[in-house]
């Protein structure tokens, strides 16, 4: 069933039309991507699921609820939960105690000694264990990332947004990311929609992928279609590339100059 | 033929050790970048790439060892004052300002007392890798998605006019097509003469562009050489490019 | 509420306020009683005004109207029914509670510069118009006589009262920091938008927060009236109240209600001790650079500076296990 569905969603910012007429759905159980180009508005999408932002026209549909004019808490206490594009701990707070607010209000954790023990456990799944109590501040950029999505799923949410978890990480973290990931879905039984850029992690995990572009979604189907259509490709992955397409493509010898999805680097 | 005088790099780099708390990041860091290079820093993260860049530009300042640029030492310089000697910065995490729109974001960029035709031509190359940015010259950098930021961010590092680039994951957070197009404009900038040592996680691609490179790992050098060599590398392919 | 058992940071409050409850049984000195008077006073008004302006981050700049509404509800109360200081400020202490709940709601959804403003603004409008209510002659200036026939004996049990002002804000203080009231004002102050996303009703809070703030400064507010006797507008809505008041936080540390009472104390040992020495105009420009001093060198104010350097030698949770880090 569907556990998100947004209809025909329009969103601007003073003249300019950012979302004109965006719908699709988000099955339950699945982990599904969101790409477009730069601008697109793709974050603008969360903060409206989230509730950081209202719509203009068009309804959002969350669990069966009609989440559209919800605030940003009740979404949050319903089971959205969410993580920043540009990394924004609690900073003054340490790594475990970033969990502390989510899992005392939107957890149901009501005892704090309680939610710090779910804290740690939390910190384990993401393997920041270890640096429970540092300044969250003094993190790296990934493990920033790590504690984002520790601390989205601190309010036990049934769908998490993810924004652009992948962003800036090594290939071995990345296929630690994806893992993450899948056993997040699997295990924790969380539906899962993310924005990203990185081909290689999201045509891996996603079942199903969005494209937004112009203001709509221009495409939406399994990552090796969308890795396909011409349109996708004219409008946002480029051609001859060679950090695009499914995890057996990026196996291309360095010798070669030319990546198999054709082209040439001449960009 | 004659003898070649040994001349000293644009960007030195020697012994730096460097501490965050109790943390040791760097330790005991030495590179080199030859003027009109261009060098590649790979290595995951937490490894003190970051790190290192904001102790050359001048953000940090090392706990021991040197920094030499152009000649002279900018250890304990501040980033405004390597900048001013053409030293140019672009921050991973952008640091840019909300209020302010492009065109002001470019014009703070600038370096006083160059003449039209030159600020001319380097805003001709911004919009030339960037063609989005000329019509949103007035708009409010705040008020644009991550990627676009990333755009102004690295703009704004060339409207500076700089003899050497320090580059910090400028693909991050850009669309596919447009993260390639990135890493082909700064190899086209620096065969046109800028120096640039960039960070990437994008190692194959950078690698590609690159002359050298360097790996850093848990804060310390452990492979350098030509770019091509270490794309053949088992270590870096297992390590870095996935294979 | 959370119930834990006690732990350093409450032993360290029972103590302090113990000592100072001691005081009067070691000494009847009527200048050390009225200088530790007015230091317990500054020290509850500053844990209290941290509540909201140290865990939340919401710093008022109008606290002294709240410590005026509960000094003329005392008067009122006096003089109308003749009641006595320990029914006066309780009730005071809820005037002050309810007339926050009522500008609390707009005044809050403004913030930093904006909401130190327009609590200044706002303090100012309290007190002309507690100044100008008909019934009361505020600006005449009202008598309230001593509590008991002993002269003495009366400003000892006022200074009594108002440690138990101290402890009651103190107790106030470490309840919210210990549950997840606090828990959720530190979110508020670290990220305020991060926090809503999180389920946390942060308007709820912060009201919240700005009642129980101003309620506790009522309380000392409706002791203070007391021990001035002769009761005037001017001490008692002093606009340099409000301000030394975020002073003497930000000095100490806004992290838990330790930085508050440090800054209290120590300006209030150093206030006086450069009026002994050097007397009024030079005591005062001496008091300025010693603020400065302070806020150059010691950003995060003294507590946490002190348990940086001290940290081989001081048990390691002096300052409370507070989520909140040191600010």
């Amino acid at each position: 069933m569907a556990l998100l569905e947004l209809r025909d969603i329009e969103k601007s910012f003073g003249g300019l039309r950012v979302l004109e007429g965006v719908s699709m759905t988000v099955e339950e159980g699945s982990i599904q991507g969101l790409i477009g180009p730069n601008g697109a508005g793709k974050t603008t999408l969360f903060n409206l699921v989230s509730g950081l932002l209202r719509a203009d026209n068009g309804t959002i549909v969350f669990d069966g609820t009609d989440i559209t004019d919800r605030a940003p808490k009740h979404i949050a206490r319903d089971g959205v939960g969410r993580t920043f594009q540009l990394t924004r701990p609690y900073p003054g707070m340490t790594t475990q105690d970033n969990l502390l607010p989510g899992l005392v209000y939107a957890g149901g954790y009501d005892r704090v000694s309680e939610a710090r023990a779910r804290a740690l456990e939390l910190l384990d799944l993401v393997d920041l264990a270890d640096l429970a109590h540092e300044e969250s501040r003094d993190l790296t950029m990934s493990e920033q990332k790590r504690l984002e999505i520790a601390r989205a799923l601190a309010t036990e949410p049934k769908l998490l947004l993810l924004d652009e978890v992948f962003a800036g990480l090594s290939h071995e973290d990345v296929a630690r990311q994806i893992e993450l990931i899948d056993g997040i879905r699997d295990e924790l039984d969380v539906t899962i929609l993310l924005i990203e850029h990185v081909m290689e992690a999201t045509m891996t995990v996603c079942d199903r992928v969005g494209v937004l572009a112009n203001g709509t979604i221009i495409a939406e189907d399994v990552p090796d279609e969308i890795v396909h259509d011409e349109q996708v490709i004219d409008v946002y992955l480029g051609s001859g590339r060679d950090e695009v397409g499914t995890g057996a493509d990026s196996d291309a010898t360095p010798d070669e100059d030319v990546p198999e999805t054709g082209g040439g680097l001449d960009g | 033929m004659g003898e070649t005088t040994a001349r000293e790099p644009l960007l030195a780099v020697e012994g730096v050790d460097f501490s965050y708390g109790r943390a040791r990041v760097l330790r005991d860091v030495s590179l080199s970048v030859e003027p009109g290079e261009l060098v590649a820093l790979l290595g995951s993260n937490g490894a003190g790439k970051t790190t290192l860049l904001e102790n050359v530009s001048g953000l940090s300042t090392p706990d021991s060892g040197a920094i030499r640029f152009d000649g002279e030492d900018v250890t304990s310089l501040a980033a405004n004052e390597t900048w001013e000697r053409g030293l140019v910065h672009v921050p991973e995490d952008r640091k840019l300002f909300p209020e302010m729109t492009i065109a002001e974001t470019f014009a703070i960029a600038t370096p006083r007392g160059l003449d039209d035709d030159t600020v001319s031509s380097l805003r001709e190359r911004v919009f030339e890798i960037f063609p989005d940015l000329e019509s949103r010259l007035d708009q409010r950098v705040g008020t644009m998605s991550g990627g676009q930021q990333q755009m102004v961010s690295m703009s704004r590092g060339l409207m500076s006019d700089p003899d050497m680039l320090l580059l910090d994951e400028p693909t991050l957070g850009l669309a596919p097509d447009l993260a390639a197009d990135i890493l082909d404009a700064i190899g086209r900038i620096n065969e046109a003469g800028t120096t640039v040592l960039l960070v990437s996680q994008q190692a194959l691609s950078a690698l590609d562009i690159a002359d050298r490179a360097y790996v850093l790992d848990n804060g310390e050098v452990t492979l350098s050489g030509p770019a091509t060599e270490l794309k053949r590398s088992d270590e870096v392919r297992e390590a870095y490019l996935g294979m | 509420m959370i119930r834990e058992r006690l732990d350093s940071s409450d032993r360290l409050a029972i103590a302090v306020v113990g000592l100072l409850a001691l005081v009067p049984a070691l000494t009847m000195d009527q200048y050390v009683l009225s200088f530790l008077m007015l230091l317990v006073m500054y020290a509850s008004l500053a844990v209290g005004w941290n509540v909201l302006g140290g865990y939340a981050g919401y710093e008022s700049f109008g606290h002294v109207a709240f410590l005026g509404v509960g000094g003329y509800t005392s008067v009122w109360l006096f003089v109308e029914y003749g009641l006595e200081p320990y029914l006066t400020a309780p009730i005071g202490a809820a005037v002050a509670g309810f007339i926050a709940l009522v500008v609390g709601y707009p005044a809050l959804r403004l913030k930093g510069p904006y909401f130190a403003l327009v609590t200044l603004v706002i303090a100012l409008g309290i007190q002309a118009f507690v100044t100008n209510l008909p019934g009361l002659d505020a600006s005449q200036g009202v008598f309230l006589p001593a509590p008991l026939d002993d002269p003495a004996h009366s400003q000892v049990l006022l200074y009594l009262l108002m440690v138990g002002v101290l402890g009651v804000t103190i107790l106030a203080a470490r309840l919210v920091e210990r549950s997840k009231y606090g828990i959720g004002l530190y979110a508020i102050r670290e990220d305020e938008a991060v926090a809503s996303t999180q389920g946390i009703d942060t308007t709820r809070l912060k009201v919240g927060a700005f009642v129980l703030s101003a309620a506790l400064a009522g309380l000392a507010g409706g002791i203070y009236a007391w021990y001035l006797g002769y009761v005037t507008p001017t001490p008692m809505f002093d606009v340099r109240v409000s301000i030394l008041v975020v002073l003497m936080a930000l000095l100490g540390g806004t992290g838990n209600w330790i930085g508050p009472f440090v800054g209290a104390a120590a300006l209030r040992v150093v206030d006086e001790f450069l009026v002994l020495q050097f007397g009024g105009q030079v005591a005062q420009i001496m008091y300025g650079l010693v603020l400065v001093g302070v806020i150059l060198y010691l950003p995060h104010g003294v507590v946490p500076w002190l348990r940086r350097h001290a940290r081989s030698r001081l048990p390691d949770r002096l300052g409370g296990a507070t989520p909140g880090g040191d600010r």
